[in-house]
């Protein structure tokens, strides 16, 4: 059931873009038509709103879905806040694993001040599209890796479903305090205090260098 | 002084080393020829005192163990040791190589004067180093050394025949001097390949390669195989002492100066093909069939020789067929079984040869480098002491008592009559008969010669006249010194029949060529009972010899023949002698012309083949590093993707597993 | 809710991140991308947490952060710097080795 309703909202969007790309003047027509039709399929499957499966999956998607707008579109700028979304939905995906925290500096860190960078340097350098994906570097270029992208999933897809787990997750049997400050804190200043440390002289490093590498000439 | 054996060999080769490597530049004119004749003096001089002490035994001095070969399975060890052996024919020998050897060194001197420092040291080398090489060729007490001392002399033969290199010797022909000089050492190694295999074929029948121990053995081996090795090593010896049909190269050996002609080609190296012939003797006289071969061939290589002879125009060409047709004498000698008498005229030879080379060098010499004696004439006036000596050799060679050559030839003829034992057999008259004809031819060519270079009027261009002098004094004395040897060497072996001396070298030779038996029953056998009793062919063969001179003296007393060259037609035996019976010429297309055919196709081969194969190694290299390139696009993303693929390789054995 | 679920979706956009890397030109979209796919480990970190109840996982994933961090500033410091010289973010410029 959950996954009638995925698929019905995954067609559902895709409608939506191929209707967009076909005639782009009925955007906003589309636009309703198919929130509604999104909405109808809800109304359908209640039940399957409670489930984390359903949630899950929607964020599954759209990750996925901003993960290839990042490598399809041309636009840098347009890149960056599609990596924006996908930083988002990673952070909800900590939160269903009960990792807090680790949603939390998700989106402080991460979203907050690595894109935040990202977005000044494409700014700064002002960048424009790239004119089309052709590659001087051969037409092969991209056969290659999509194939050899292909290739990859299918492995790693291979070794994933060779593992026999068993599923675990139960969401009332957990250890109280999994995934907050306390428990990572408490790790990090005892057991990893060394990489800890070091973690920091890397980022003063890192501070330093960028800082040197930026720079303009003194004259 | 016997126990110094050693040395001999060993004088001219620090002789050698001495000037080879410091001549050049180091030391001046005087201490080179010093070096180089004192080295050779000293040499002689122990021979002399060597052979003193030997009295007719036989003494043997192994110096190291050369060539480890292992044992053979009765347990006899096979090893071969580099030693010298002396014994009477070895004596005779080394004092004639060594004696001979000196005065041509000293006459050199006088000869080479006008060479310039380097040329005048290598030369000396040289000869120093062909000295210790013949010495060690006829010193050697196993077929191994013998044969190292005969590669030697081959190789010696070669560096002085083209010591000259740059200079063209044949302008018809087109062959430089160094051409002349590998044609000899060719020719020569033509020779060799019998003589290694003679020497394989008498160590696998013996069991050993020392000499002795092969003639003591030379009984017991299968007369096919004994046989076999005598022909073989013959061919060897056909090569060296220029036997039909390897005698071309000696002609053309009149490249080198004219010492190098008198030493090499007339004294010493030509008689080592003689010298092995006579030392394997009893190796001979087991098979007689080799024996008959030898003698055959040695008579007609006299007699012809001595035709071509008739018709050369150059006085060192005229002496060098000369040589050829005497040693053919020397072989006849030997085939027919009279070794001693083979010896003997080897001795003589090596005297009036090289009087008649030296002889010549002087007479080029004063005529500045002209050898073509129809421009020569009237040198008597000129060149008194040349003429002297010059005239007592031709004696000696035509045989005229008292002189030496009337002494060994008709010991020769006396011997070939008697051949095999049957005295009057069909082939011994033959091969006499030719003896006899080819002793009035040498008579003929011999006395023509002598009128038309010393005799009648000078026909030479006036500027030439002038430039007339007598040889130097150090030219002039080895001249005298080899006339009275010349002159007086022929009382060493009287033969016994005409009595009055005993036969000095036959007792001095006795215990070496009695080996066997059999040679000394048959002499005995035959004493009373030849078909020509040996008066009446001593007087044949005087007779001859004084006819060869008459008619020679009526031919040529006026100066050479009206038919001179260039004459339009001569007559077809005429110009079959004079252009040498084509023999150089046949042999270039029977022997040389396919074998430069296969060169063209090896060369091909080689070519086109094995360049190619090498050329595509190195062409599939530059492919694959033309291939190679692509992947070096210079573009990082390509790396990028090269890892990637990289990376699923591994995951793909990780996981697939 | 089975632990492969997240497995999937991390190894999706792993790949999907190997790609951008492969076929983009612009060196900070690249950056981006590698970005991408270190989330994509942080993810698979975190859903092996929580598979095993095992905090090293959430430690894992922070130092990852870390060091993403760290390397995007230097990263964007050096593409700054060509970009003075160069005028382009084009990696295809970057081209000496190109025989």
């Amino acid at each position: 059931m959950v996954i009638r309703l995925l698929l019905g909202l995954i067609v559902v969007v895709f409608a939506f873009a191929v209707i967009r790309a076909l005639a782009p003047a009925r955007t906003v027509l589309a636009g309703a038509a198919l929130a509604a039709g999104a909405v109808a399929l809800v109304a359908l499957n209640p039940a399957a709103l409670a489930t984390v499966e359903f949630w899950a999956g929607l964020v599954g998607f759209a990750a996925i879905l901003s993960a290839l707008m990042i490598v399809i579109h041309p636009n840098p700028m347009v890149s960056v806040l599609f990596l924006i979304v996908n930083l988002f939905c990673i952070a909800l995906f900590y939160l269903i694993l009960n990792a807090q925290f680790l949603a939390a500096i998700q989106i402080i860190v991460y979203a907050g001040a690595i894109m935040v960078l990202f977005l000044f340097v494409v700014m700064l350098l002002n960048l424009k599209a790239e004119e089309g994906l052709t590659a001087r570097g051969g037409g092969l270029q991209r056969i290659g890796a999509v194939i050899l992208g292909g290739l990859f999933a299918g492995l790693l897809f291979d070794a994933i479903r060779d593992r026999g787990a068993q599923p675990y997750f139960e969401p009332g049997s957990f250890a109280s305090g999994f995934g907050t400050a306390r428990e990572l804190g408490g790790l990090l200043f005892t057991r990893y205090l060394f990489a800890f440390e070091a973690a920091s002289l890397l980022l003063i490093a890192a501070m330093i260098g960028a800082v040197i590498l930026a720079k303009r000439r003194l004259r | 002084m016997l126990q110094l054996l050693w040395l001999i060999p060993l004088l001219p080769l620090a002789g050698f080393a001495a000037n080879g490597l410091l001549g050049a530049r180091l030391l001046p004119r005087r201490i080179v020829a010093l070096v180089g004749c004192g080295s050779v003096l000293a040499a002689f001089v122990l021979s002399a005192g060597a052979v003193r002490e030997l009295a007719g035994g036989r003494f043997t001095q192994p110096l190291f163990e050369w060539l480890p070969m292992g044992q053979t399975p009765g347990g006899s060890d096979l090893t071969v040791s580099w030693g010298y052996a002396l014994d009477p024919l070895s004596a005779v020998m080394i004092l004639v190589v060594t004696g001979i050897g000196f005065l041509i060194h000293v006459y050199s001197i006088g000869y080479m004067e006008h060479e310039p420092r380097a040329g005048f040291a290598r030369f000396f080398a040289y000869l120093n180093l062909f000295m210790a090489m013949m010495l060690t060729l006829v010193l050697g007490s196993s077929l191994p050394v013998v044969f190292v001392g005969w590669e030697g002399v081959g190789l010696c033969s070669y560096l002085l025949i083209g010591f000259w290199y740059d200079r063209m010797f044949d302008e018809k022909a087109k062959m430089s001097c160094a051409d002349a000089g590998r044609k000899a050492f060719l020719t020569n190694r033509v020779g060799d390949v019998g003589f290694v295999l003679g020497m394989l074929i008498l160590f696998g029948a013996t069991g050993t390669l020392d000499i002795q121990g092969i003639l003591e053995g030379a009984g017991s081996i299968d007369p096919w195989w004994c046989g076999a090795a005598a022909l073989l090593l013959f061919l060897g010896a056909c090569g060296k002492s220029a036997q039909i049909p390897l005698y071309v190269w000696l002609p053309d050996a009149m490249a080198g100066p004219t010492p190098v002609s008198a030493l090499i080609h007339a004294a010493t190296m030509v008689t080592a093909g003689v010298y092995v012939t006579c030392r394997m003797a009893p190796l001979y006289l087991h098979a007689p069939g080799a024996m008959l071969i030898v003698a055959v061939v040695g008579g007609l290589t006299a007699l012809f020789a001595a035709i071509i002879g008739i018709a050369q125009d150059d006085i060192k060409k005229v002496l060098a067929y000369s040589t050829v047709s005497q040693l053919g004498y020397m072989m006849l000698a030997a085939g027919a079984g009279a070794f001693t008498a083979s010896v003997f005229h080897l001795m003589t030879h090596a005297f009036f040869k090289a009087l008649l080379f030296l002889g010549a060098g002087s007479v080029i010499h004063a005529m500045a480098g002209e050898q073509d004696i129809r421009r020569m004439g009237g040198l008597r006036r000129h060149l008194p002491i040349t003429h002297a000596t010059f005239l007592v050799a031709v004696l000696a060679i035509a045989g005229i008592p008292p002189f030496a050559g009337f002494f060994s030839k008709d010991e020769i003829l006396a011997g070939v009559l008697e051949m095999g034992g049957e005295s009057g057999s069909p082939v011994a008259l033959a091969l006499w008969g030719l003896g006899i004809l080819t002793a009035a031819i040498t008579a003929f060519y011999m006395t023509r010669l002598y009128l038309l270079v010393f005799a009648g009027a000078p026909r030479m261009p006036e500027e030439k006249r002038h430039h007339l002098h007598e040889s130097p004094a150090v030219m002039t004395l080895p001249l005298v010194v080899l006339a009275v040897g010349s002159a007086l060497a022929g009382f060493l072996g009287v033969p016994e029949f005409i009595g009055g001396l005993p036969n000095y070298l036959e007792h001095y030779l006795a215990p070496i060529f009695a080996v066997s038996g059999h040679a000394a029953a048959l002499t005995e056998q035959t004493q009373g009972g030849a078909a020509l009793s040996e008066g009446t062919a001593l007087g044949i063969a005087l007779f001859a010899s004084l006819a060869g001179i008459a008619s020679a003296w009526a031919v040529y007393r006026r100066g050479p023949l009206a038919a001179g060259p260039g004459a339009a037609g001569p007559r077809g035996l005429t110009r079959l002698v004079k252009g040498r019976f084509y023999v150089d010429e046949a042999i270039d297309a029977v022997v040389l012309a396919p074998y430069r055919g296969l060169c063209r196709v090896a060369a091909a081969f080689d070519e086109r083949i094995v360049d190619r194969l090498v050329n595509s190694v190195g062409a599939a290299a530059d492919l694959a590093s033309q291939l190679g390139r692509l992947a070096q696009t210079g573009y990082v993303r390509n790396y990028a993707l090269v890892f990637f693929l990289g990376t699923i390789v591994v995951l793909v054995f990780v996981v697939l597993r | 809710m089975r632990v492969e679920f997240f497995l999937l979706v991390a190894a999706l956009l792993f790949t999907i991140g190997c790609v951008g890397v492969l076929v983009r030109r612009n060196a900070i979209v690249i950056l981006m991308c590698i970005e991408l796919m270190l989330n994509a480990v942080n993810l698979t970190f975190a859903a092996f947490a929580h598979e095993s109840q095992s905090m090293t996982g959430h430690v894992f994933v922070f130092f990852v952060m870390t060091v993403a961090a760290a390397e995007a500033a230097v990263g964007l410091a050096i593409i700054i710097a060509l970009f003075r010289r160069r005028r382009t973010t084009d990696i295809d410029d970057a081209s000496l080795l190109r025989w």
